[in-house]
């Protein structure tokens, strides 16, 4: 009996044991519990912080690429007016383009006669010539196709960017323009990711700077077409065949016999005094033509001509030089003109020597030097550069001009824009007295006019 | 069956349980209410941090190009044509000019001199003797022809 109480006693004891460790032990599990849930429930709530995060950055992101884009297509605007300036200005003044076909490319009136693709301001007395606005409006359609390539380079495939529909060129004098780039659409950027699209219209955009774009290419005008640079330098080159004794020849007296009767006599007389009084040996020439021992009068107007060409007009600040450069055409030719006192036999001032009826005292020959041709017509800006594709560079307007101080050229009538013209008479006017050097070869001129089929 | 007393002994080992169970609970609680401060606190550090980071290189990278004519200088000084006449361009004064400009932004945001400016082909301003750990890139347009170049703003 006493032995089953004790056990009683015993399994007692042992249960309220039991009893103790089972309610530690759920303590214990409710508590793992609660921490685990908190720390699931908070995992939970950073998945979330971690996407609004993300949103949040997301948000910055294309808030900040919408300014660096503004920033960009601000920048844009000089670049394409410099790179515009440069194209443009290298034809002439035309030019909107990359497209491969010649007329394309120029995008020239049909009225404008061509050469390769590039204009002629000036085939003697017909000017071709290229007005203000037109040239602003050419230029403005090279800058808004540069300015679309750039925003396209620009703009990766999330961006949309909307192409400018309008570019306004002001010549605000003094070298300074001022250029605006609106967009018919209102001028929307456009930002776009998987969840995000931020779109903000912009008026468009407009910068002021130096370039002197505007004032070279009326510099270009005033010097090939207002004044005429080649036939200016024609003339001056026939002033300074004076310095070479090669203008005006003095003679003193002659007999009848030795100069002729008839006035082609004369002339034929004093061509053979200028090859005796002009012509030299020497080759301390600007043009050192090598298959010739001797340099004629016309050799020597020829080289003065280049000399004339290639000698720059200039600005009044210096900062445009105007020059041409012959194309492969030049023409060049001379007039000769007798005069003398005819003294009659008896004459105290009779020739002694000469046979009668007649000599001649105070025996003079002049000399009128003319030419044409085609050249290539440069106006540079060479004071100041741009950056325009890999390095500094300077702006040259560019184009053709055919002219001399050959008085025929003048009545020329206009060329036919409606056919080619490949008669090389019709640039390198009239057929005057040439060298062999001077052969018209290539002198053609063709219309802008798509090639007939054959 | 007489009710026994319950001896010391087994008052004592109830007294001990009824101490664990209380402990127990109250380092529960305790954790529970720590355990989500400290996820919180390390998370909003974390997340500000990262926000802050990156958004103060942004911005300031920002800022540095809204400044009159820098992105300009900049661009032609990543163009590397070298130094010519256009308003009398020239790289060094690019340096020094965008360095003054940063010595301003940076301290002002992050505290510190540390930054460092540089893009594919070099570093523009070198950097000071220090770790930087955001960066913002920007692609900046070049002049017609050389398309556009990555800058890259650190710092601290």
């Amino acid at each position: 009996m006493r032995t089953g109480i004790k056990k009683g006693v015993m399994g007692m004891k042992m249960g309220r044991k039991g009893v103790a460790v089972v309610a530690i032990a759920a303590v214990l599990i409710t508590a793992v519990l609660i921490i685990e849930g908190i720390i699931v429930a908070n995992f939970v709530a950073d998945i979330e912080i971690v996407k609004r995060t993300t949103r949040e950055l997301a948000v910055i992101n294309a808030v900040d690429a919408i300014e660096f884009a503004k920033k960009a297509l601000q920048q844009a605007v000089p670049y394409s007016f410099y790179k515009a300036s440069y194209d443009v200005l290298e034809k002439g003044g035309y030019c909107a383009s990359d497209d491969n076909s010649c007329a394309q490319q120029c995008k020239i009136p049909y009225s404008i006669p061509t050469r390769e693709c590039d204009p002629w301001w000036r085939v003697y007395d017909n000017t071709y010539e290229i007005d203000s606005s037109t040239f602003e409006t050419y230029l403005s359609n090279r800058i808004a196709s540069i300015y679309d390539d750039y925003a396209s380079l620009f703009f990766g495939p999330d961006y949309c960017p909307q192409p400018p529909g309008n570019v306004i060129t002001e010549d605000k004098g003094e070298y300074k323009v001022h250029v605006y780039i609106t967009n018919i659409e209102g001028g929307v950027i456009e930002y776009k990711s998987d969840n995000l699209e931020i779109v903000e219209h912009t008026v468009g955009f407009n910068d002021g700077f130096d370039a002197s774009t505007f004032e070279l290419f009326e510099f270009a005008k005033d010097t090939f077409i207002d004044n005429d640079k080649i036939k200016s330098d024609f003339n001056s080159a026939d002033n300074k065949m004076a310095d070479e004794g090669c203008k005006n020849i003095y003679l003193r007296d002659f007999c009848e016999s030795d100069v002729g009767l008839s006035e082609e006599s004369h002339i034929l007389f004093c061509e053979e005094q200028l090859s005796i009084h002009c012509s030299e040996s020497s080759r301390n020439d600007p043009c050192d033509f090598d298959n010739d021992n001797t340099i004629t009068a016309d050799e020597k107007y020829n080289c003065k001509v280049r000399e004339e060409f290639e000698n720059p007009v200039l600005n009044n600040d210096g900062t445009f030089e105007a020059s041409a450069s012959i194309d492969d055409c030049i023409k060049v030719g001379h007039d000769a003109r007798f005069s003398g006192q005819k003294i009659e036999f008896g004459d105290e001032r009779w020739v002694e020597d000469c046979d009668w009826p007649s000599s001649y005292i105070d025996v003079r020959c002049d000399y009128d030097y003319f030419g044409t041709a085609s050249a290539v017509g440069q106006v540079k800006d060479v004071k100041n550069s741009y950056p325009i594709d890999s390095s500094w560079t300077t702006i040259t307007a560019s184009f053709r001009i055919a002219s001399g101080n050959v008085a025929e050229c003048g009545g020329q009538d206009p060329i036919e824009t409606s056919e080619y013209v490949e008669d090389e008479n019709s640039l390198c006017c009239p057929a005057i007295t040439t060298n062999e050097l001077d052969k018209a070869a290539g002198c053609k001129i063709q219309t802008n006019l798509p090639i007939p089929s054959p | 069956m007489k009710n026994r007393r319950l001896t010391i002994d087994e008052k004592g080992g109830i007294g001990i349980a009824i101490a664990i169970i209380i402990a127990i609970v109250l380092v529960t609680i305790v954790l529970t209410i720590l355990i989500p401060l400290i996820f919180l606190k390390i998370h909003l550090v974390r997340v500000v941090e990262i926000q802050y980071g990156y958004s103060t290189a942004d911005l300031t990278l920002l800022a540095l190009l809204s400044d009159t004519d820098i992105y300009e200088k900049l661009s032609l000084y990543v163009a590397d044509f070298g130094d010519n006449a256009i308003e009398g361009f020239n790289r060094d004064n690019v340096k020094s000019e965008v360095a003054l400009i940063l010595d301003k932004l940076v301290p002002s945001e992050t505290g510190t001199r540390c930054y460092k400016l540089s893009y594919a082909g070099g570093v523009i301003i070198p950097p000071e003797d220090c770790d930087t750990e955001f960066s913002a890139n920007v692609d900046i347009l070049l002049p017609y022809g050389k398309n556009k170049e990555k800058i890259t703003l650190e710092i601290k």
